[in-house]
């Protein structure tokens, strides 16, 4: 049976159950430690739910191919949103496995729909309550993440590697110069227009959806929700916030709605150089959490999985 | 892969499967993102000539060095891994926000503070206990 996936806001249930899971995976030991992971200090275990944390980071190390450093495998490239499509998937899964029900559907937040208040509308926006996932501060202090409850355990550094901590989450809601408030309706639309879905020379500085909806040209959209939340969402360990999801099945959701209305189209193409390896449409995806290959192919009709209760407007 | 493909690839013994597979790159998890080369390669056309860009920067902050990789892309704008999801005009205020974002890796400054830095005054609002340089 297919999940469905339903705004955060739509109902207390979704976000109960989604708060639930995420605590439920924090708590969850598998057996791999810190050491697994080459991570100094002292050894510990490390919880389910940041074993998608490493995973990310991982990925995001992983230059594709290593003779540059702009595309990795999981970002400023084409793979964008169906690794990223994986990942949530992989980790809806485990919110249903620890839930003991197939029909709980990740949430997603409307960022844009919170983009046309104002700013201070958008910080105060209902997510960030005590009945949403909490607010800003250095550490969170309210909501079901705050500091007693939810701990950090695994942080980036500013050299990009791995460490072990011992925190609350952090979070600067609109704090940033770079992004003092969240993408518009209006863009949301603009980049739903936006074709092909990706442009040579498949990286930042490509032209198409892709790029327009990971946020790189020009800044904006998925990239600017980062920086507007800042705090754990800056570095490449950002999953550490519960919030990581609710903005990745936002930004699946407006990719779902692009396939819906431009069909479900992906390049580049397998015959594409192999100098792309890990985008092309049937390369396995990178990933250490799941054995069996994946690739782009098989993210464009997820159907089986799960839908939306409501896909963005193109108007 | 079908549906119960995934969910039985959701499996916590499957999952530690995938984990043991993949054990060798694992262990790269604590090592610092683009380390070795710390060079930005720029290559573009014009003209029928090809030009090729070779950047490296040198960084330290209070005096230590900061030894991150930085991309530059072609029109100037630089990027590097601990802040992935952004870049920036300058150099400057890359390091300006690496500093803000991870503040555990800079240590306060023991040195008498800059007196044109106006941010070491006024920005953050707090005291400063080395700013007496004692």
């Amino acid at each position: 049976m297919a999940a469905l996936r339903r705004n955060v806001l739509a109902d207390p249930a979704v976000r109960d159950a989604y708060v639930t899971g995420v605590l439920s995976l924090k708590s969850e030991f598998l057996g791999p430690t810190t050491s697994d992971f080459g991570i100094p200090g002292t050894v510990e275990q490390v919880s389910t739910y940041d074993l998608f944390t490493v995973w990310h980071h991982l990925a995001m190390g992983r230059m594709t191919p290593p003779t540059q450093n702009d595309r990795n495998a999981a970002h400023s490239g084409p793979v964008f949103l169906p690794w990223h499509r994986l990942m949530l998937l992989l980790f809806e899964l485990q919110i249903q496995r620890v839930l003991s029900d197939a029909t709980v559907g990740l949430p997603y937040w409307d960022w844009a729909a919170d983009g046309a208040l104002p700013p201070s509308g958008q910080v105060g926006s209902a997510l960030w309550q005590n009945s949403g996932i909490g607010g800003t501060g250095r550490p969170v202090a309210n909501g079901p993440f705050r500091a007693s409850v939810f701990r950090v355990r695994i942080e980036s550094n500013a050299f990009a590697a791995l460490r072990t901590t011992d925190r609350g989450l952090n979070r600067d809601l609109g704090a940033d110069p770079d992004a003092p408030s969240l993408p518009t309706p209006a863009s949301e639309v603009d980049t739903l227009g936006q074709s092909p879905y990706d442009t040579a020379p498949w990286s930042r500085a490509s032209l198409g959806f892709r790029n327009r909806l990971e946020g790189w040209l020009p800044f904006g959209m998925h990239n600017q929700v980062h920086v507007w939340i800042g705090g754990d969402m800056g570095p490449a360990t950002s999953p550490n916030d519960p919030v990581f999801y609710l903005n990745h099945c936002n930004v699946d959701r407006i990719w779902e709605g692009w396939l819906v209305n431009q069909g479900r189209t992906y390049v580049p193409s397998q015959s594409e150089s192999a100098q792309l390896a890990m985008h092309r449409l049937n390369d396995p995806m990178y990933s250490i959490l799941i054995s069996q290959p994946t690739t782009p192919a098989e993210m464009l009709d997820v159907s089986q999985f799960y839908t939306y209760d409501l896909l963005p407007s193109t108007a | 892969m079908d549906y119960s493909d995934f969910v039985g690839a959701a499996q916590p013994e499957e999952i530690r499967k995938a984990l043991a597979a993949n054990a060798e790159q694992m262990a790269s998890a604590g090592r610092a993102h683009g380390s070795g080369d710390f060079s930005s390669m720029r290559y573009a056309s014009y003209k029928g000539h090809q030009i090729m860009v070779r950047t490296t920067y040198e960084i330290t902050v209070d005096g230590r060095p900061f030894a991150i990789h930085v991309i530059v892309d072609n029109s100037g704008r630089v990027h590097y891994h601990g802040l992935p999801t952004r870049d920036f005009p300058s150099l400057i205020g890359l390091v300006q926000k690496a500093i803000d974002m991870f503040p555990e890796d800079f240590p306060e400054p023991v040195s008498e503070p800059d007196p044109d830095d106006a941010s070491h005054h006024h920005g953050h609002g707090h005291e400063h206990p080395h700013d007496s340089g004692k």
